[in-house]
This record gives C-alpha cells, sequence and structure tokens, in this order.
C-alpha cells in the first residue's frame, strides 16, 4: 500500500511539475484585477453581461496630461509620450488630437440630414408655434461679428438648424480646449496637454503592466531630460493592476519569507536536526506544486489572492510533516513507517474535513475563491500523500533522544482542561469568553463596502483627481442601462426615459444626462422633427433668404432615408456617446445612459422599475450588495460544511462523539468575529471566509486531539503547538496586508486559530480513546 | 531778417502741409467707451451685404456688449470666458473661449482696438501703425500657436479712435464694422449706460 501510495505521490508531483512548466512558459498569468474575483451579478443576464462589457470598456484606457509653462512644450512632450505608447506596443493610438477629421466626418455624414435633427429645446419651441425664435436666432448667430457660420454654411442651412443641434447635442462640461490639434488646459500658468488611448493589452496582466509602466517612465525620464520642467499626470486601470500586483509580490514575498524563517527556527529548535527542515520544505514545495498545478489547469490564470494565499499554505501543509516528526520523539519507535501509520488516522479525517471544507468554499460563486479553495486542497493533498509516502522512505533516522521537556511543555494546555487543580481558572476563562462572546456580538458591524476592497494606493488616486479638476471630468455613479430588440427599440425607450429625467433635473433631483438618442434620434422621432419643420419652418425659407440676401433654389434638399447609428461607426460618434454603446448582438442591443449630480437615487429607482428593459446601475451599490448577499451565503456554507463533517465524523465517533469533536472548532468559529468586533473591525465577506479556514484548520487541532491518547497524546499537542505557531506565522501575518481583503482574512485567521488550539483538547475523551486505527 | 521771414513761412507751410498727427486715444484705468456702429457683412455668393446697426459698449477687461438694434434688436455679451447671445431677453446661443479659444484672440483685438491699446496688437502683427491721412491705418495677420483663428486678417483704420474694421475671412467672406459717435466716460457710467439702453429694447 505504501510503495502504491509513493508512486501515486511521485506521479502526480511529476504531473504537477510538467503543468506549471507548460503554463508558466510565458510568465506567471498573474490576474490583479480583485474585481474579477467577484461572481457574476445576480441580476438580469442583459444586465450582467452589459456591466461586465462596460467594465473592459472602461478599463482597457490610459490617459495622462503632460504639463509644461510653455504651450509648445507641452504640446511637443505630449506628443512624444503618445508616439513612444503607440511605438512601445501599449496603446494602439494615441489620441492626443481633437479628431478634427472625425468632426468634419460627422458633419458629412449628419449634414444632409439636419432637417431631421432637432434638440429637446428646439423641438419644444416648435412644437408650441415659436418658430420665429429659431429663425431669429439664426439671424443673430449669422450677424454676430464673432459669427461660426461662414457663406457656404448660411446658404445650405439659412436656419442654423445643424450648428444649433450639434451644441445642444454635444454640449461638453470638459475644461480641455482644442488648440493646435491637441486637447489642452491652462491651469496656474502651466498648460497641459492630453495623451490618451486605447490599450494594446489586457490591463491585469502583469507582464502588460510591467511593460506599460517602463515605457511610461523610461519615456517621461527623457521628456524630462529634453524640455525641463515637464509635469506628467496619470491615470488608468494598468497603473493600479501594477501597484496591486508590486504590493501582493511584496506582501507575498515578505509573508512567506517570515514563515520560512519561522519554520526554520521552529524546526532547529524543537528537532535539532536537519533532516525534518529538509522533509518540511519538501511537504511545502509539494503541496503549493500541486495547488499552482491545478489551479493554472483549471483556471488558467491565478488570482492575486490564490497567490498570496498561496504563501499562507505553507503554513498548513507544514502541519502533517510536524505531525510526522514527533512521532520521532516516541523513543521506542524506531520504523518510519510506523511512525506514519501512526499519524494516519488523524492526518486523514483531519485533510478529509479540511477538503470537504474548501469544496464547500468552491461553491461559492466567487471565481478568485475557487482558485483559493482547489489550491489549498489539491495542496494539502499532496503534502498529505508526501507525509504518508515518501516522508518513511525519505526518513531514516532514529527516534530524537532529546524534547521531554518540549512535550511536557504542550501538555499544559491540555492538563488545564483536564485536571480538576485547574477546575477553577477553566469556569473562569470560559465565562471571560463567553462573556466577551456576547458582549462582543452586540458590537459587531456588518460593512459590505466594496470600497473597502483595495486599498488604493494615495498617490495614483491624487492623481486621478488632479486629471479630473483639471480635465473637469465628472464623477459619475449611476447610470441606466437600456435594452431592446433593436436600436430603434433602444432609441425610442431612452427617449421616453429622457422626459422623466428633464423633470427630475429640472426638480434638481439629478445635475444632467446624457443618451445616444440626444445625438442619434429614433427613427419615428427624426420623422415628427422633420414633419414639424416643414409645418413650422419651410413656408418662412422664402422670407429668411430675402432678409439674408440669399437667392437661387431652396437650400433644404430631404435625405434618402433617416439618420441611423449604424452609419456612424464608433470611430465618428463624439467619444461622450460612443462610451453610451455597451453592446449589440442580434436581438439585443444595449445603450448606457449616464447621470451626472445625482441627488435623489429613489427617484432613479422608480424611473428603473417602470420597465423591465431599464436597469439603474450603481457600480459601487452593485457590488456591495452583491458582496452582503455573499457573505450571508459563507456563512450558510459554513453551516453546511459543518453538517457534511458531522455526518462524515458520525461514522466513527457518533454522533454526540462527533459534536464534542467538532466543538473547539465551532466555539473558533463563533468567538473569533464576536472578540474582534470588540477591536473595531468590522464583519465583512472576507471576514466570513476566512472562518471557513479556522473551521478546517481547527478540525485538525481537535481531530489530532481525540485521535491520540495516552503517551501519544504528548506528541500531538506538541505537533500542534507547532502547527498553531506556523499557522500564525504564515496567516496572522496577513493581518499587516495594506490590502484590506487580505488584512480581514489574516486578523480572523489569528483569533480564530489561537482559539481553535486553546479549545482543541477539550475534544479529547480519556474515557473513551481512540485505539482502532483508521 | 528777409532770410529769418522766409525761413518761418517755410516752416508755417510745411506746418500747415504735413499737420503734426495726434496719436489715438488710449482708455485711461476705469475708463469705457461707448458709441455707435455699423456693420455689413458680405457674404460670398450673396446678393446683397446683411447689414446691422447699434450700440456698443466696453468695459475693459470685463466685457464688450454688442447692441444690435436694426434689423431687429439683440443683445451680444462677450467677457473674459465667451460670449452670449440674447434675444428678447432670453438666452440663444453661448460659445464658450475654452472650446473656440480662437475667438478669444478675436476678443481681445477689439478691446485692444476700440480702447485705443495698440501695443499688443503692434507687437503681434509685427507691423507699427502706419499713418494714412490724418489718421492710421495696421493690417494685423497674427500668427498665433496652434489656434485656429476665425479670420485671415484684421484692416484697422484709426484717427482718435478706432473707425473702421474689416474682417476677411480665408473663404473670402468680410465684414466691415464702422464706428461712431465715441464717447468715453467712467467704466461706471459706461455700464449704467448699457443698462438702460437695455431696458429700451421691445
Amino acid at each position: 500500500m505504501s510503495r502504491v501510495g509513493l508512486w501515486v505521490y511521485v506521479s502526480l508531483l511529476c504531473a504537477a511539475i510538467a503543468v506549471i512548466g507548460w503554463r508558466l512558459q510565458d510568465g506567471l498569468p498573474l490576474d490583479t484585477n480583485i474585481v474579477a474575483m467577484l461572481p457574476q451579478s445576480d441580476r438580469a443576464e442583459w444586465v450582467a453581461r452589459a456591466e461586465a462589457a462596460e467594465r473592459t470598456q472602461g478599463t482597457d484606457q490610459l490617459i495622462a496630461l503632460v504639463g509644461h509653462a510653455d504651450f509648445e512644450t507641452a504640446r511637443a512632450a505630449a506628443l512624444e509620450l503618445g508616439q513612444a505608447l503607440v511605438d512601445g506596443g501599449i496603446l494602439k493610438s494615441a489620441q492626443s488630437d481633437t479628431g478634427l477629421s472625425t468632426l468634419k466626418h460627422l458633419n458629412e455624414i449628419l449634414f444632409p440630414h439636419r432637417t431631421e435633427l432637432l434638440s429637446e429645446g428646439d423641438r419644444r419651441l416648435l412644437a408650441t408655434g415659436q418658430e420665429q425664435v429659431l429663425i431669429d436666432r439664426a439671424l443673430v448667430q449669422i450677424l454676430s461679428p464673432l459669427s461660426l457660420a461662414d457663406a457656404e454654411l448660411i446658404r445650405r442651412d439659412p436656419f442654423l438648424l445643424l450648428p444649433n443641434y450639434l451644441s445642444a447635442s454635444t454640449e461638453n462640461r470638459s475644461k480641455l480646449l482644442s488648440r493646435a490639434n491637441v486637447l489642452a488646459v491652462e491651469e496656474k500658468g502651466k498648460w497641459y496637454v492630453l495623451v490618451r488611448g486605447k490599450l494594446v493589452g489586457n490591463p491585469f496582466d502583469k507582464g502588460f503592466q510591467t511593460r506599460t509602466l517602463q515605457v511610461f517612465e523610461d519615456t517621461a525620464r527623457k521628456l524630462g531630460k529634453s524640455h525641463g520642467d515637464i509635469t506628467i499626470l496619470k491615470t488608468g486601470a494598468v497603473f493600479y493592476g501594477e501597484h496591486a500586483y508590486r504590493q501582493a509580490e511584496n506582501e507575498a514575498g515578505f509573508i512567506g519569507m517570515i514563515s520560512l524563517i519561522g519554520i526554520i527556527v521552529l524546526n532547529f529548535f524543537v528537532f535539532r536536526s536537519f533532516q525534518p527542515l529538509a522533509l518540511s520544505l519538501l511537504a511545502i514545495a509539494s503541496g503549493i506544486a500541486g495547488g499552482l498545478a491545478v489551479t493554472l489547469l483549471f483556471f488558467g490564470t491565478l488570482q492575486l489572492l490564490a497567490l498570496v494565499f498561496g504563501a499562507g499554505l505553507i503554513g498548513i501543509s507544514v502541519d502533517y510533516a510536524f505531525h510526522y516528526f514527533c512521532e520521532r520523539f516516541k523513543k521506542e519507535n524506531s520504523v518510519p513507517a510506523a511512525r506514519a501509520r501512526a499519524i494516519r488516522s488523524g492526518l486523514t479525517l483531519g485533510l478529509v474535513s479540511s477538503v470537504l471544507g474548501f469544496i464547500t468554499l468552491a461553491l461559492t460563486p466567487f471565481p478568485g475563491l475557487q482558485q483559493i479553495a482547489l489550491f489549498s486542497a489539491s495542496g494539502l493533498t499532496l503534502a498529505y500523500l508526501t507525509v504518508l509516502y515518501a516522508f518513511p522512505y525519505l526518513d531514516r533516522a532514529k527516534p530524537f533522544t532529546h524534547g521531554d521537556k518540549f512535550l511536557a511543555f504542550s501538555m499544559l494546555l491540555h492538563h488545564f482542561w483536564w485536571r480538576p487543580e485547574h477546575r477553577k481558572w477553566r469556569y473562569l476563562l470560559v465565562s471571560l469568553l463567553v462573556l466577551a462572546g456576547l458582549f462582543g456580538a452586540t458590537r459587531i458591524v456588518v460593512d459590505d463596502d466594496v470600497r473597502r476592497l483595495q486599498s488604493l494606493p494615495q498617490a495614483l488616486q491624487a492623481e486621478e483627481q488632479a486629471i479630473r479638476l483639471l480635465a473637469g471630468i465628472e464623477n459619475q455613479t449611476h447610470r441606466f442601462f437600456v435594452r431592446g430588440s433593436n436600436t430603434e427599440e433602444v432609441l425610442q425607450t431612452e427617449e421616453a426615459l429622457a422626459i422623466d429625467l428633464a423633470a427630475l433635473r429640472a426638480s434638481g433631483k439629478i445635475g444632467n444626462y446624457r443618451m445616444i438618442s440626444q445625438f442619434v434620434p429614433s427613427r419615428v422621432r427624426q420623422l415628427e422633427n422633420q414633419k414639424l419643420i416643414d409645418e413650422t419652418l419651410m413656408p418662412k425659407l422664402d422670407e429668411q433668404m430675402a432678409v439674408i440676401g440669399l437667392s437661387g433654389a431652396p437650400p433644404y434638399h430631404r435625405a434618402d432615408g433617416v439618420l441611423t447609428l449604424d452609419q456612424l461607426s464608433a470611430a465618428a460618434l463624439p467619444g461622450l456617446f460612443s462610451q453610451l454603446r455597451i453592446y449589440t448582438t442580434p436581438g439585443i442591443v444595449v445603450h448606457a445612459v449616464t447621470l451626472s449630480g445625482v441627488n435623489d437615487r429613489t427617484a432613479l429607482s422608480a424611473l428603473a422599475e417602470k420597465s423591465e428593459n431599464i436597469a439603474l446601475i450603481s457600480q459601487a451599490d452593485s457590488l456591495s450588495k452583491t458582496f452582503g448577499a455573499y457573505r450571508l451565503r459563507a456563512l450558510i456554507m459554513l453551516a453546511i460544511a459543518y453538517c457534511v463533517v458531522w455526518v462524515f465524523l458520525s461514522l466513527r465517533y457518533g454522533i454526540f462523539g462527533s459534536i464534542k469533536v467538532m466543538m473547539p472548532s465551532m466555539s473558533a468559529v463563533l468567538l473569533a468575529p464576536c472578540l474582534l468586533a470588540l477591536t473595531g473591525e468590522p464583519f465583512t465577506f472576507f471576514n466570513a471566509m476566512s472562518l471557513m479556514l479556522i473551521f478546517a484548520i481547527g478540525l485538525d487541532y481537535a481531530l489530532f486531539n481525540r485521535e491520540s491518547s495516552g503517551e501519544r497524546q504528548r506528541r500531538a499537542m506538541l505537533a500542534n503547538g507547532l502547527s498553531t505557531i506556523s499557522t500564525l506565522l504564515a496567516f496572522g501575518l496577513l493581518s499587516l496586508s495594506e490590502t484590506f481583503a487580505i488584512h480581514a482574512f489574516g486578523i480572523t485567521i489569528l483569533v480564530g486559530i489561537t482559539l481553535a488550539y486553546v479549545l482543541a483538547p477539550l475534544a479529547s475523551d480519556l474515557d473513551h480513546p481512540m485505539t482502532e486505527p483508521l | 531778417m528777409l532770410r529769418t521771414i522766409r525761413l518761418l513761412i517755410i516752416i508755417v507751410m510745411a506746418a500747415a502741409i504735413f499737420p503734426a498727427q495726434a496719436a489715438p486715444v488710449a482708455l485711461k484705468e476705469g475708463e469705457g467707451l461707448m458709441g455707435r456702429f455699423q456693420q455689413a457683412r458680405y457674404l460670398r455668393g450673396f446678393d446683397k451685404p446683411i447689414l446691422s446697426e447699434g450700440a456698443f459698449y466696453l468695459l475693459p477687461k470685463s466685457a464688450l456688449i454688442w447692441q444690435t438694434e436694426k434689423p431687429f434688436f439683440s443683445r451680444m455679451v462677450i467677457d473674459e470666458t465667451g460670449l452670449s447671445q440674447a434675444l428678447k431677453g432670453a438666452e440663444v446661443t453661448r460659445l464658450s473661449f475654452k472650446q473656440f479659444p480662437g475667438f478669444k484672440l478675436l476678443r481681445d483685438t477689439f478691446e485692444n482696438s476700440l480702447g485705443g491699446n495698440w501695443a499688443p496688437l503692434e507687437e503681434m502683427a509685427g507691423a507699427k501703425l502706419l499713418p494714412v491721412d490724418g489718421g492710421y491705418t495696421l493690417r494685423f495677420a497674427p500668427k498665433a500657436s496652434g489656434l485656429n483663428l476665425p479670420f485671415a486678417y484684421l484692416n484697422f483704420e484709426i484717427d482718435d479712435f478706432l473707425k473702421t474694421v474689416e474682417i476677411v475671412k480665408s473663404n473670402g467672406d468680410r465684414d466691415v464694422i464702422t464706428f461712431s459717435d465715441q464717447r468715453v466716460a467712467s467704466a461706471e457710467d459706461i455700464n449704467q449706460a448699457a443698462q438702460t439702453n437695455r431696458e429700451k429694447q421691445p
């Protein structure tokens, strides 16, 4: 059996190494997008899809402002930066110009349809018989010494319908102005020129992030040398992602290093031999190889959090090695295979319980947490095989001759719970824990605010804010998605929605809104516009032509058909509108309607409830809501995991016996969030998820207590103690992380595992020890 | 003695023939200018120029108010940030200089030329005022960096004040604006007059 086990282990390890080698050919496919960990929204499928499409649209942009006191210098530097980013394979094209050719192209497309395009205000005027206002407006504009209209335009459009439509529909609040074919803004004596573009690669791909930052910084350095005092402000998901990766890498490196050092020190201190350390490292390496290989095989990429928890896995996989080597303290047992046999029951029960726990975790629809679960379950399985089947072949050492003091010391905790002389202190401790737990329970503050998810770097946030202020870009927190079976249907729905939004704007409940139908009205609306113009303005055309001295044939010729959105490629649509086309597939078209200055969310919700084709989206609210729902689901999963394990353990310990074994783990799970609440820590989805680990690890401790008796109890307690220290080193250190999610995991495990270890001896049954191995 | 008399006669005659040209009036700090204008807009291919006339009020560093009275009443206020055109008290057009910085240059040129502040215009034009028939002229074709200017060049005719400006567009369109009845007063009085005149609109 042990030979078969060894071959299984060797085969799995080789397969894992092969998979890792194959998948890492192009570097570690690390995904730093923490939002990608989230499950798909539980809203309607079309809304979820639109959210995903919009998320991609928003993250593949890079924006920079290049500043210098002299406009020409700022412009030259901005153009150089844009070109360097394109040449460096970072941007598809750098849009530093104002798109004058695009505007010209746009005019050419729209001009034949000028009698079908009316702004909301002009429609109202014509519909209420105030066409003279439009006629006089055209005259005022024609007469102005600062007129935009030239002879050609006036001859073809004497009512100046198109310029007024464009001016009303593309009203731009941006502070950027068009100058010398770039968009620029002057602020406190400094000119800032815009560089923006679409990224060539995935902003969450580590390799692409590194390359982007390198090209950006190299170019910035060169620009500094060649142009002097240049200021460059930058923003984009690629920079945030790069920072998150670097932070995770540093933290993983730091935590992994401390964990390893701790384990090395523990090994030498307790075992006084190099061999346990070497074999422990083999168990750790096997565990990580197994976890990494299976995760890469199933997911293709590795999530940021899964990587950080990979470092944490060290703490658990080494537990098994500790149990094995603690068996060497049994002086009369000199056969390595017997050491493995002695711990097999506890180890197997512990592994099965942990894997069951992780499988339950994997049932949550969070891709990142599924990775963590798969990483941990497969890693632990390989570590288990290493200890049980590889160690006996590699371990040729005789029993330790030292260790009595450690064994005696580790039993102090056990004695505390079982010796009659400690009864008073036991009651005191239990009472204190119960009181603190009850008081803490009243202080628990649930927090699902998604903004806690990532601790965004202050420097990058400051740059983004500076760009927003300089460019006058509003932070739009809410928007609608509007759905239809074709574009015409969506445009009509938008126009109906616009009536309500205009009322909300008038009452100050929202600041403004923007929708595609403001630029390309529906076919129905265009025909209505045409009719209005025919009936009200056209009868006065001759008079208008006479006033301005224009003779010849009437200038307004009807276009063939109305203007359609498809006539305007994404490139021809003004940027403000092109971003509103979310996706178009046969049968489903979705547009976004952006809202600014939202003061009354309830009114907007009421509008969304009017139609199933309209959905109100608030990115932060929506994600926070999802987090809340899944926090609850995680707790339910935990309860289910306990039920599953209860059934499993009942097979060995009976119904009540298994409850007794589970009690220390359950107490730790219940008490940890309560005690943390006393320190002001909020209870989030991530705290809930970490309870799952406390459940699994806590069960291990209890199981080893239950499975050991007599002299072996001492060795199990020592191994549990060593495991606790290494777990706290591995996971507890996560509480130092600047990433809130990781911190939440770390701090909960720190408290929970300590409790699980302290309470584990309660699982022992001195009257009915387990004598039959599994 | 005779030689001296001859010299005096020559001097008097020279002074009569070549009178010393007075420099254009320049507004002092706190002063404004108001007057009348007539504008003829010549659009290429149109039968006749489009004519308009009205009053203007210059409040340096603040606003230029352009009140058209014929063919109908309208009012344009050009300030530091942009222009706003109103018809019967209701705004019909708003144009921001942020979006059209070339118009800002035209606005500044109007303010400087109407206010007699020719030095910056001479500097931008790279030419000095040219004395002609008791007045001056200036052809203004600035080389403004990167700006899309709404004109190709301007021709100024100046006596005490700006008399005429011709705005020539690159497509051949041109506006000829003639100013008259200019009066210097305190900025406060000019503003008061502008407000009073505003109320006269039908």
